[in-house]
Order: C-alpha cells, then structure tokens, then sequence
C-alpha cells in the first residue's frame, strides 16, 4: 500500500527538559484505519500534535505525502489532513451548518464564499454522520454525542484523505460511542486513512487495522490480533489483572 | 433579508442622530437653516459658524470614536474570547494617560504650564504608541494569547501606579486639568485630527474585512483554525495593530472613552444572532457610531450651556446593558 505518513526517530516534547515523545519510528498507508492507544499522559495527544504541526518537534522527522510537515504551506496541508479533538472550545452561537462549512475553509476565498459544490460537501457530510437534522441548530444547543458527529462532519466536508481524531469518543454513552465508530469504519469506503486516539480500546481494536500502543514516550506499532495475543502488551494497556 | 432590515434601519438612524446632535445644544438650530446651510443657502454667520465650527466636527468625532472603539472591541473579543475584552484591555489607553499625565503633571517639575491641546494629544499618541509597540515585540515572543491579556493588564497597572505617583507630587491646577482629559469630550477635535482619525478607521476596517475569514475561524478553536491554515499569529498581530492604533488615537483625541468598545459588540451578537465578523464587523462600526451620537445629544439634555463628561453618559448607558445581557441572558462566557 502507498505510504502516506512515515514519522522516523520523532522526539517531541513542550519544554527543554524532557522529551514526550522519544525516538519514534512509525508508518501509515493509505486507506488504513489507526487506533493510538495508552494510558493518560503517555503521549497520545502529543504525536497526533506533531503530526497535524500543532507542535513543534525537536528531533527527527516527521513526512506527510513524503514532504516534511514543517515544510507544507498550511493552507495545502489543510487539503491533506484534516483534525478533530474534543478539547477544543467551539464557540456557541456557531450554527452547525456554520460550523461544518469551516471544512471548506482551505479551498475558498478571502471572502469565504462558499460554491454550490462546498454546500454540496457539507451536505454530504451533515448526511454521511446523521446531523442533517441538526443543520439550523447552534453548537451550544448540542449533546456531548450530536458534538463530536458534528466535528466529524467538519473534517469530511474537509474532503481530505487523511483524517486525526483526539479522543473522539470521550464523555460519550455507549451508543454514541458505537455510532462515532461506525462513522469512523465507514471512512475506509472513501479510502480515507484515519488516526484517532481512544481509551475505549475493545471497541478501537475492532475497527482499527493497526494499532499505536504509546506508553512513556515510546510508540510500539502492532496489530489488533497481537496485541490481544500478546500479555505485556496488555498489560501496558490494562494494568495487572 | 431580515440583516438588510437592522443594517437599515441602523444607517436610518445614524443620519437623523447626526441631525439631532448638529441642530440640538445649549443654542438650538432651526432645522430649516441646517437644510438651508446643506443646500449652499447663506444663513446666520453665528449659527453657520457654530455648526461648521463645534456641532459637525463634534457629530463626526463621535461617530468615528464610537465606530473606532467598537470595532477595536470586537477584534479584542475575538482575540482573547472574552466577553469583557474591550479596547482598553491591553493597557494602550492606559498608555495614551500616562503620556498625557506625565506632559501635563510631570511637566510642572520643570515649571512649564502645558495648555496647548496639540501637546496633550502628541502625548497621548507617544504614550498609546509606545504600549503599542512594547505589546506587539511582546505577542511576537509569546504563544498564549492569555498570557498576552495578563501582560496587558500588567502594562495598564503600571502606568496606573506611574500615574499615582506623578499625581502625588503634583499641584491642584494640574490635577485639574488631568482629571478634566479623564472625562473625556468630542468637543476638541479639529478637521485635520478627524480627517487622521477617518484614514485610520478605514484602513481599520479594510484589514479587519481582510482578516475576517480567519477571526471566523479562531472561534472554532485555535489548534482548528491553525489546521485549516489560518496564521494565528499574523491575525494576532494585525488585530493587536487595528485595536490599538484606534484605541490609542481615540483616547488622545477624546480621553478614555468607557464600555462602548465592549457593549457594541454584544449586543450586535444579540441583534443580528451571529458571530460572523463579515456580519459584525459593519454592525459594530454602524451601532457604536449610533450609541456615541446618542451619548452625545444626551450629554447636552441639561441645557443651560453645560455638556455633561461624555464617558459619564456612556458610563450610565453601558452598564445597565451589560447587567441587562448579563442577567437576561445565558452566561456570557458560552458566546466566546
């Protein structure tokens, strides 16, 4: 499969004093799905930064599209890559019609004039993840679960191949949870390559077709059907039985 | 079509203000030797002069500070997310005091009397633009737009004790006479100071225009809008540029001028229900230039040849609106 991101010998850290991230060497083709996994404060949040070039890392390299994210114009990068975390603080009186046209941001004018192929986009997407009803409602009037389809929404009217979600599925009941995921397996149809972050990782390993297990600043990159056979790496995840 | 109707309805009212305030005062105009004056008509040489000389100058000052001051308050809003940011939050007004503090109290250690109008006003430009430029060296460095607020309000507290101490050691005259620049007036301003002020607003509103798309996005989330390639820094630095040349110019034309910067641009919000700056950027400049005329025609309801201090007016305006969205509406802080 075509390589779309190659991270080698990464160290990325938010102060002089200790690395985060520490020498690591990972991969990602096109059309994969890839669950990040590990406990609080591993570094998760840390590398999907780095890879989006929120943060600037100290060593190694890190090639989106083989060109090294420091050297993308960030407008183009925002053609490539889209971003989704929960932690961002959205503004409330955004109608999420509003909010999903942010999407297509990267391809209009100064103006942000949006073309009838843009609201085609933010339609398709408003359908694809189910919130076409909530089209003319604010983002304030939103549940926790309604929240996170909508962003979602954001980054595939985006129209990118590449799709980082951080903890998409945080504060979420059970069956939100299902249905972000089952969002999530669909991208695959589109060959989308997707990269999120979750703590639910029975769920995460279903769909995923790799796994990036981070634990204290290293990142092992596995496959579901190993990580469940193999003990140690279980027990990074799970703590002793 | 119901934005058009309150654009309207607010250029509407913007034009029988300016009437209002040019005809309305301690001597009152008959509106027939206004029209008269509009049409090249010869009327009355001193109610000519009073209108070409004090009311228009007047009525123009308050509607470029009140536009100035309230799209400086929305971009600062913006910047910060924060539904008290104003024009001043940064300390460039604080700024524009303490240069005129120190040229009209500070001066008297040299036994100069400064009473020239030009002098307080260079000053207030030196000191606005002086906060300004330390600010932008500043934002450079600086990643977190927060820590910059606290920096500015750091900048604002200092020139506030700088302020205290020059006014201990100085005599009643000069007390006097900074206290009477505290109050604020619209009455000073000469056609050449609103015709520097004008250029500014305007080359004010076409950078905000141009960096509307990427205020829109800052409120979707900085690490968002930095993904969808927005510069935060260029915008960051561009609204710190537009806010504080017009706040600062503003304050050394007018004095500090209170709580229009920061009610404009809620209650534009409220009217139009959005947060699009290509919607709020022409709705504030509009609705501050209504509500600083109005101030105005308010500040002259005593009669008798006395004008009340114009930031008293906007004081007992601005506040009860603030309590008004604060407790009428959901928490302020949900908007940002």
């Amino acid at each position: 499969m075509e390589r779309l991101l190659h991270i080698e010998n990464l160290s990325a850290s938010y102060s002089k004093r200790f690395d985060v991230l520490s020498k690591v060497n990972i991969s990602l083709a096109k059309g994969e799905i890839i669950a990040v996994i590990g406990e609080n404060g591993s570094g998760k949040s840390t590398l999907l930064k780095s890879i989006c070039g929120l943060l600037n890392y100290s060593t190694g390299s890190i090639r989106l599209q083989n060109k090294e994210i420091k050297d993308w114009d960030k407008k183009e990068m925002s053609k490539i890559l889209s971003y989704v975390s929960s932690s961002e603080k959205v503004n409330s009186m955004i109608l999420v019609d509003e909010f999903v046209g942010f999407g297509r941001y990267p391809y209009s004018n100064w103006l942000a004039k949006l073309s009838e192929q843009d609201e085609m986009h933010i339609d398709d997407a408003l359908i694809a993840c189910g919130v076409a009803y909530l089209k003319n409602k604010m983002m304030g009037q939103l549940s926790d679960g309604e929240n996170q389809k909508v962003y979602l929404a954001r980054a595939i009217a985006q129209q990118t191949p590449f799709i980082i979600l951080d903890e998409p599925t945080t504060h979420l009941d059970i069956k939100s949870s299902n249905a972000i995921f089952k969002l999530l397996r669909n991208q695959k149809t589109e060959n989308r390559s997707i990269l999120f972050s979750s703590h639910q990782v029975e769920k995460a390993l279903q769909i995923a077709d790799k796994v990036w297990l981070v634990d204290c600043g290293r990142v092992i990159e596995t496959t579901p059907k190993e990580f469940l056979g193999n003990d140690e790496l279980k027990q990074l995840v799970f703590g002793e039985e | 079509m119901k934005n058009s109707i309150a654009f309207s309805l607010l250029f509407v009212s913007l034009l029988l203000l300016f009437v209002i305030d040019v005809i309305f005062g301690s001597v009152s105009i008959p509106f027939n030797d206004f029209i008269d004056l509009l049409n090249g008509k010869t009327i009355s040489k001193s109610y000519e002069l009073i209108i070409m000389d004090s009311r228009i100058p007047k009525a123009l000052t308050a509607i470029l500070c009140g536009a100035s001051l309230s799209l400086a308050g929305l971009l600062m809003q913006t910047l910060f997310r924060n539904p008290l940011a104003g024009p001043y939050i940064l300390g460039i007004s604080s700024g524009a005091g303490l240069g005129v503090a120190i040229l009209v109290m500070g001066a008297g250690f040299l036994g100069i009397t400064i009473t020239s109008g030009l002098s307080t006003n260079l000053a207030a430009v030196l000191g606005a633009i002086t906060f300004l430029i330390i600010l932008f060296l500043v934002s450079l460095k600086v990643k977190d737009v927060m820590t910059l607020l606290i920096f500015g309000v750091m900048l604002g507290s200092i020139s506030t004790a700088i302020i205290g101490l020059i006014k201990f050691f100085s005599t009643d005259y000069q007390l006097k006479s900074f206290v009477i620049w505290t109050l604020g007036s619209l009455s000073a301003v000469s056609y050449m100071e609103l015709t520097i002020l004008g250029l500014l607003l305007f080359f004010g509103i076409l950078l905000a225009f141009q960096q509307a798309k990427n205020l829109n996005a800052i409120l979707i989330g900085e690490n968002f809008a930095k993904v969808l390639g927005v510069s935060i820094l260029n915008t960051r630095l561009i609204s710190i540029l537009i806010s504080g040349l017009l706040a600062g110019l503003t304050t050394a034309l007018c004095g500090p001028i209170g709580f229009v910067g920061i009610i404009i641009p809620h209650l534009c919000r409220m009217i139009f229900r959005t947060s699009n700056h290509f919607i709020l950027i022409p709705s504030c400049i509009l609705l501050g230039a209504n509500i600083l005329l109005l101030s105005d025609i308010l500040a002259h309801l005593p009669s008798n040849g006395l004008s009340l201090p114009i930031n008293s007016i906007t004081s007992m305006i601005g506040i009860p609106i603030i309590l008004w969205i604060i407790f009428g509406k959901k928490a302020l802080s949900k908007s940002f």
